[in-house]
C-alpha cells in the first residue's frame, strides 16, 4: 500500500537524496576519472600493439591507415605525439619506420621536421618557410651524423608525415614555398593577405584597401582571424599599425 | 659593452614589442621576452633591473628598429632582482668553493665573498647583495654557516 507522504518532508527527503548524490558524484567523477586514464592507457598500449601486428597493412593500404588515424583520433591519441613519445623515438625506429614504409634516413629527418614545427609554432602558427626550415634542420643534423639534405628530400619527408594527420603540408603562397603542420585551412581571404605581406613582410590595412579593394569589414575579419591563428603579430608602435608575418622574417625561429 | 650580447632575431621583430592580442601567441611573447631577459643578465652578470634606466638599454629599446617594450601599466615597484640562478645554486658555488679552497672554519666577511681578492674571477664575485645574504640563509639553516651582526662577519 503507498503511503502519500507530506509537501514538506518529501521536499527534505529530495535535497537529502540531491546532498548524497553530490557528494558520491564527487567521489564517483574522481574516481571515474582515474579509471579513464588507466582505460587510456590501455586503449594507447593496444594501439601500438594492433600498429605492430597490422603495421605492414597499414603501411601498405591507404583505407587501412586512413582508419588507423581515425582511431587514433576518436580515441584522443594524437599520432604525432604517439611518435614524439620518448618510449618510441628510439627504442622503436625500425617498428616506426616499417610502419612508414620508409628507412632510417628519412625517418629520422621526418622526426627533426615534427621537432622545429612543434617548438616554433608559438611563434610562427604552424606555417615555417621551406628554405627556413631547412636552415634550421641543417644547424639541428650538424651536430649529429653530418649527412646532407636537400629541399626536395624535406618535401618527400613531409608527404611521408601526411598521413599521420596534423595537417603536415607544403603550400605555396606567392613566390615562397610553406610548411604547414597545423590542420588548419587557410581561406582565401587569408591568402591573400599572406602573399600580399610578402613583398616587405607585413601589411596595414591601408595596403590592403589599395591592392585588394576590400572594405573594412571584409579587412577587419581577415586580419582577425590571422591574428587568433597566430600567424601574425600587430605592431602598434607603428602609424598605421602594422600586421607583420613571422613565417616570413627571416631567423625568427633561431 | 666587453663582449656584446647576441640577441636572437625576435628581437629585431617589431611586433616583440607590442602586447600582441591573442593568448596563446602573448603567452609565448612573455617567454621569449623572459628567455631574453635571463640570458642576457647572465651574459652580464646583472643582477638588478631598475625600471627608469632599463627603457633606456638596449635590451628593451632597440635603436635599429626604433621600437622600444611598454608596460602596459603603472608597475608598483621599481626595481627588480633578476635571478637567473637560484639562491641554492649560489649556496652551493659559495659552499664548495670555501670547502676547496679549505677554509672551512675560518671567519670571513661577507664583503670579503663577494668582493675579495682571494673571490676574482669566481662565478659569485660581485654577486649581488640581496641575492648573497639569502644564499648564505641557505647555508645557515642547512647548518654549515652561522653569521655574527656588528662588523657583519660570516663563519663557515
Amino acid at each position: 500500500m503507498r503511503r502519500r507522504v507530506g509537501g514538506v518532508s518529501q521536499i527534505y527527503r529530495l535535497q537529502e537524496a540531491e546532498r548524497q548524490y553530490n557528494k558520491v558524484g564527487n567521489t564517483f567523477a574522481e574516481r571515474n576519472m582515474e579509471q579513464m586514464k588507466a582505460q587510456l592507457q590501455v586503449f594507447k598500449s593496444n594501439l601500438v600493439e594492433f600498429s605492430r601486428k597490422y603495421r605492414k597493412d597499414i603501411s601498405k593500404d591507404p583505407v587501412l591507415r586512413q582508419r588507423f588515424q581515425i582511431m587514433c583520433s576518436t580515441i584522443g591519441v594524437d599520432p604525432l605525439a604517439l611518435l614524439m613519445s620518448k618510449e618510441l623515438k628510439t627504442a622503436n625506429k625500425g617498428f616506426w619506420a616499417e610502419f612508414l614504409g620508409v628507412g632510417d634516413f628519412y625517418y629520422e629527418l621526418g622526426i627533426q621536421i615534427i621537432d622545429v614545427c612543434l617548438s616554433t609554432r608559438g611563434r610562427n602558427g604552424g606555417l615555417v618557410e621551406l628554405g627556413e626550415l631547412k636552415c634550421q634542420l641543417i644547424k639541428m643534423r650538424s651536430e649529429g651524423s653530418a649527412q646532407e639534405i636537400s629541399e626536395d628530400d624535406i618535401t618527400r619527408s613531409i608527404k611521408i608525415l601526411k598521413p599521420l594527420g596534423n595537417g603536415f603540408e607544403i603550400i605555396q603562397i606567392g613566390d615562397h614555398k610553406m610548411v604547414r603542420s597545423v590542420p588548419r585551412e587557410l581561406n582565401k581571404d587569408q591568402t591573400d593577405i599572406l602573399t600580399l605581406a610578402q613583398k616587405r613582410g607585413y601589411v596595414t590595412k591601408d595596403l590592403i584597401t589599395a591592392e585588394l579593394g576590400w572594405e573594412n569589414e571584409r579587412i577587419k575579419d581577415a586580419i582577425d582571424t590571422l591574428l587568433i591563428d597566430g600567424l601574425c603579430w600587430v605592431d602598434e608602435q607603428a602609424n598605421p599599425p602594422e600586421y607583420w608575418v613571422p613565417s616570413f622574417f627571416k631567423g625568427v625561429d633561431d | 659593452m666587453s663582449n656584446s650580447f647576441a640577441f636572437p632575431s625576435i628581437h629585431d621583430f617589431p611586433p616583440f614589442y607590442t602586447f600582441q592580442p591573442t593568448q596563446t601567441t602573448w603567452q609565448n611573447q612573455v617567454a621569449l621576452w623572459s628567455e631574453i631577459i635571463l640570458s642576457y643578465y647572465r651574459h652580464h652578470k646583472l643582477y638588478r633591473l631598475e625600471l627608469s634606466e632599463a627603457l633606456n638599454s638596449e635590451l628593451f629599446y632597440n635603436k635599429g628598429i626604433n621600437r622600444m617594450a611598454e608596460w602596459d601599466s603603472p608597475p608598483k615597484k621599481t626595481t627588480a632582482i633578476i635571478y637567473w640562478r637560484k639562491p641554492e645554486e649560489w649556496a652551493t658555488l659559495i659552499n664548495n668553493w670555501v670547502f676547496e679552497a679549505g677554509m672551512t672554519n675560518s671567519i670571513l666577511t661577507v664583503y670579503e665573498i663577494a668582493h675579495g681578492d682571494t673571490t676574482e674571477g669566481l662565478e659569485f664575485h660581485k654577486l649581488d647583495q640581496i641575492i648573497l645574504m639569502k644564499s648564505l640563509d641557505i647555508l645557515v639553516k642547512k647548518g654549515v654557516a652561522q653569521t655574527f651582526q656588528g662588523t657583519s662577519a660570516d663563519d663557515i
